[in-house]
């Protein structure tokens, strides 16, 4: 949505949730204080949400497991070696067995512990990617929209360009002209995801901007940054942490896909797209060495996804009512 | 509608003056001298020189951003340092067999879509609605080159059923060929009958497409069923049952055009990404398009091919949802008499 | 037309709404009212077998259907072209996207009339309600509110039907609109013989169209009974307090 209106109908898939909704999650709250947030009643919801999400609730379990994985590789990956340097020449692609149950690479790398320091790499980039652009997105939302005016116009404009190009061409284009390596792609997928964030938060400024509270704020000279950290921020961080939830899906496929086309992450790092790449000619042949690692994506955004959706659905009041 | 349609398009040449500026900047990162890439790494100081010349490398950089705007309005892309040719032609000559794919695509995409939206509204926290549910996050969590992969290996290699790669088989350039009129070999085939080829296209196309559809059919699914379930609170949609109608036939019927703005929004936003996504699923299939270019160009680091590439989604981006709004415009009168 | 016994509506464990008697016959007018909250649109909901997301238990007789145990097909066939709804925001309950004329014509369609005959139908209900045939081509969004609201009520005539669920088909227009949208209501029940079930929480309009009254509070009837006895000599302390807040709403109107 470039430049369209008002975004009239209920929120996308890809994009920010009704932001209006949202902070109507803070309470009323007193002159000049900080919103009270009511955390035990978000709690409440969410655990509500769980019970009648059967699917949210899957992927909260699958993602804690995947974490799991990524914090504990070294100690729980049978061949814990086979995540780095090691090469086992003689042992190369060797069918699932209980010694190898996701089989051996063409190196001889055992692919179980090789799926599960990949789950280290993946995760480390979507942090990293989300963790630099909700950081800039969110300053640049607040500013926008705390401001207002033409500052706003500027920024929400600047957005619109950015989000104009896809994130993985963008990410392409920029590691052809940067040096390619992990920091390149985190940079350029960072570049191509804070548009969303300030967006969001530009449109949780506004409506915060315009409340009774802030305005009295004001009038009592409270400085600017202060009742930006002590209203606006708040009320942002519910919908920001959604949107994150829903885009980390977005960073790993894209990721995978940047080393799939071999520019980022290089052998002997694990990850998972270059793991597809590397066996992608032996496919017909030795069919575990690409399955498992697309198998390890495809289960990790999709527990993303749908953890995301389920969040979103339970903080939206609109939605809880359903 | 007349400043409905300005306001729009003004806005629209706002973001699109922001999208070159953006790849001319990104080009201009490149670390070292576009002469010496040109001219390549024996040029002598002359025809170095020559080169910096004829890119106006030596001009102030607000010049050298016009004059490249001025170009790009022109028609010159710049001269690819791969093909040698001028990007605009090589891009005309790629484009149309990408748009072939993704267009098939997105057909398949809005056919699976749409129903098992509607499906999943209507019978809303149901089995129907979790099975949707359920598919559509898969279709949009798997990594497209990975199912592109997967997909080839079962149904073109081990079962046989469809061909491994290409757009259609080629030995019918002899037997059959094909006149040319817009590039899009299933279209040119169509209009002109020629149905060898056209067959042939088709299920060369069916892999393919079915891959690249994945993401947008399961976001379209759950854009439709969001949007119908948000119309279905509304009174008129509660109205249509109260004058008699089912629940299938209210979806169907009443709640389907007024949910259809965001989801045709959607559609445009996903165009964009589908090429992209293509690309990936082209290098699996061999498919002689954009992605298969812009992947030539990324192992040559051909800086002017690949802002060629990069500039052409991008006001593919810009132009479907100028199209959509428009489209939207007709479709809903609320808009319409704005 | 409608007669309902021991109707309750249950949310949750918790009861919504419950009428244990209520009757009406063609030419009447019943109102219910009450605050919001109290159950009233609820109950009016549940003799089309509209109330969603809710127990509803009781015997609800809408011109000789079983409501709540009629099959899924004779309730379609019901609503509409029997017992009609006519929702508060009149133009919320119109399809944004739809000539006023194509929902007609689909609702005709679906009980049975087309064509011609279909045509002839929508204009009579049309001037019925004292609208130009022309608004059939304008979309809801080009009418106003009374237009909008009398063209409900002609969906209503059209389709034949014989009793009017009307949900404070009044309180979303304009005081001068009002009268006109309380006019056709008047002339539909006196020279249509239309049974008409009102909710509404606006006592004047009550006054002069209702013959008889119910009165709910938090999902119960307190009182019901005649409309002019039930207004001037009200048992209920409840009933007391709306009646005593009316005058006072005069006094500022005037």
């Amino acid at each position: 949505m470039t430049a369209s209106p008002e975004p009239a109908g209920p929120a996308e898939p890809a994009g920010p949730a009704e932001p209006a909704g949202l902070a109507g999650l803070a309470g009323p709250t007193g002159l000049g204080r900080r919103p009270a947030r009511p955390l035990r009643l978000l709690l409440r919801r969410l655990l509500r949400t769980a019970r009648a999400d059967v699917l949210a609730a899957a992927g909260a379990v699958l993602l804690l497991a995947i974490v799991a994985c990524a914090l504990l590789a070294p100690w729980i990956a049978p061949y814990p070696e086979d995540g780095g340097t090691a090469t086992h020449p003689t042992e190369a692609l060797l069918p699932p067995s209980a010694d190898h149950w996701f089989g051996t690479d063409q190196v001889g790398r055992d692919i179980l512990s090789r799926v599960l320091f990949g789950a280290r790499t993946s995760l480390f980039i979507a942090v990293a990617v989300l963790g630099l652009a909700a950081a800039a997105g969110v300053t640049l939302g607040v500013v926008a929209g705390y401001a207002g005016g033409w500052i706003r116009d500027v920024i929400m404009r600047v957005t619109d360009v950015f989000l104009a190009f896809p994130a993985l061409l963008l990410s392409l284009a920029l590691a052809v002209v940067l040096q390619p390596s992990v920091t390149t792609v985190v940079v350029a997928l960072a570049a191509t995801w804070w548009p969303w964030y300030a967006r969001l938060t530009a449109s949780v400024a506004q409506s915060v901007a315009t409340r009774g509270y802030v305005d009295a704020a004001r009038c009592l000279g409270v400085p600017a940054p202060l009742i930006v950290f002590r209203h606006v921020l708040p009320n942002s961080a519910t919908p920001v942490a959604v949107q994150l939830s829903l885009d980390a899906g977005g960073v790993i496929l894209t990721s995978a896909a940047l080393s799939y086309l071999g520019i980022g992450v290089h052998d002997p790092t694990a990850e998972w797209g270059l793991m597809v790449q590397q066996g992608q000619t032996l496919f017909t042949t030795d069919w575990w060495v690409v399955t498992f690692p697309g198998l390890a994506i495809l289960v990790t955004a999709f527990a993303f996804n749908v953890l995301g959706e389920g969040l979103r659905q339970a903080l939206d009041p609109r939605g809880a009512t359903r | 509608m007349l400043r409905y349609l300005t306001r729009r398009l003004g806005q629209a040449v706002l973001v699109v003056a922001g999208v070159v500026t953006l790849t001319f900047t990104v080009m201009r990162l490149v670390p070292g001298d576009p002469a010496v890439a040109f001219a390549g790494p024996r040029a002598t100081p002359a025809e170095l020189a020559a080169a910096r010349e004829r890119f106006g490398l030596d001009d102030p950089l607000w010049t050298q951003l016009w004059n490249y705007a001025r170009d790009l309005a022109g028609g010159d892309w710049g001269t690819s340092l791969h093909t040698r040719q001028p990007v605009a032609r090589d891009l005309t000559l790629a484009f149309p067999a990408s748009l072939e794919l993704v267009g098939a695509a997105l057909v398949v995409a809005v056919a699976a879509g749409v129903p098992l939206g509607v499906l999943a509204a209507r019978f809303k926290a149901g089995l129907p609605d979790l099975s949707v549910r359920f598919t559509s996050m898969l279709a949009v969590s798997v990594p497209v080159f990975w199912l592109a992969l997967v997909v080839q290996t079962v149904f073109a290699g081990n079962l046989g059923w469809f061909p491994v790669a290409g757009e259609y088989d080629s030995s019918l350039d002899r037997t059959s060929p094909l006149t040319v009129y817009t590039d899009i070999t299933i279209v040119d085939a169509l209009i002109t009958g020629n149905w060898p080829v056209f067959t042939s296209t088709l299920w060369h196309l069916a892999l393919p497409a079915l891959v690249v559809a994945a993401y947008p059919a399961g976001v379209i699914a759950q854009m439709t069923r969001a949007a119908l379930i948000e119309e279905s609170g509304q009174d008129h949609v509660r109205l249509s049952r109260a004058l008699g109608f089912g629940r299938t036939a209210v979806l169907v019927r009443f709640a389907l055009r007024p949910a259809a703005g965001p989801v045709l929004s959607l559609i445009a936003l996903v165009f964009a990404y589908a090429i992209v996504n293509g690309f990936l699923v082209e290098a699996v299939f061999n498919w002689p398009g954009l992605g298969r270019y812009a992947a030539a160009s990324i192992r040559s680091l051909d800086t002017p091919a690949i802002a060629g590439v990069t500039l052409l989604v991008a006001l593919l981006y810009v132009g479907s949802n100028l199209l959509v709004d428009l489209v939207q415009g007709v479709l809903d009168p609320r808009v319409r008499t704005r | 037309m409608i007669e309902i016994r021991d109707l309750v509506v249950r949310a949750g464990g918790r009861v919504i709404s419950s009428v244990p008697e209520l009757d009406l016959a063609a030419g009447r007018c019943t109102a219910l009212v009450g605050e919001s909250g109290s159950g009233k649109t609820t109950a009016l909901l549940a003799t089309l077998g509209l109330v969603e997301g809710a127990e509803v238990t009781g015997r609800v007789t809408v011109c000789g259907t079983e409501v709540l145990t009629a099959s899924e097909r004779a309730l379609r066939d019901l609503r509409g072209a029997k017992a009609a709804l006519v929702m508060q925001s009149p133009q919320a309950a119109l399809n944004p996207v739809m000539r006023l004329g194509t929902l007609m014509r689909r609702a005709l369609a679906r009980h049975g009339v087309k064509g011609a005959a279909a045509r002839a139908r929508a204009h009579e209900a049309v001037s019925a309600v004292l609208l130009d045939p022309a608004v059939l081509r304008r979309y809801p969004h080009q009418v106003s509110g009374g237009q909008a609201q009398r063209f409900a009520l002609a969906l209503a005539l059209a389709l034949g039907a014989d009793v009017i669920a009307a949900d404070e088909p009044t309180s979303a227009l304009d005081v001068t609109v009002q009268a006109e949208v309380v006019a056709v209501l008047r002339r539909l029940r006196d020279e249509r013989g239309l049974a008409l079930l009102l909710v509404s929480h606006d006592l004047a309009l009550v006054s002069t169209v209702a013959d008889d009254v119910v009165v709910m509070k938090d999902g119960r009837v307190v009182e019901s009974g005649p409309t002019a006895r039930v207004l001037t000599e009200p048992a209920h302390p409840y009933t007391r307090d709306l009646v005593a807040a009316v005058p006072r709403l005069k006094e500022v109107e005037l």
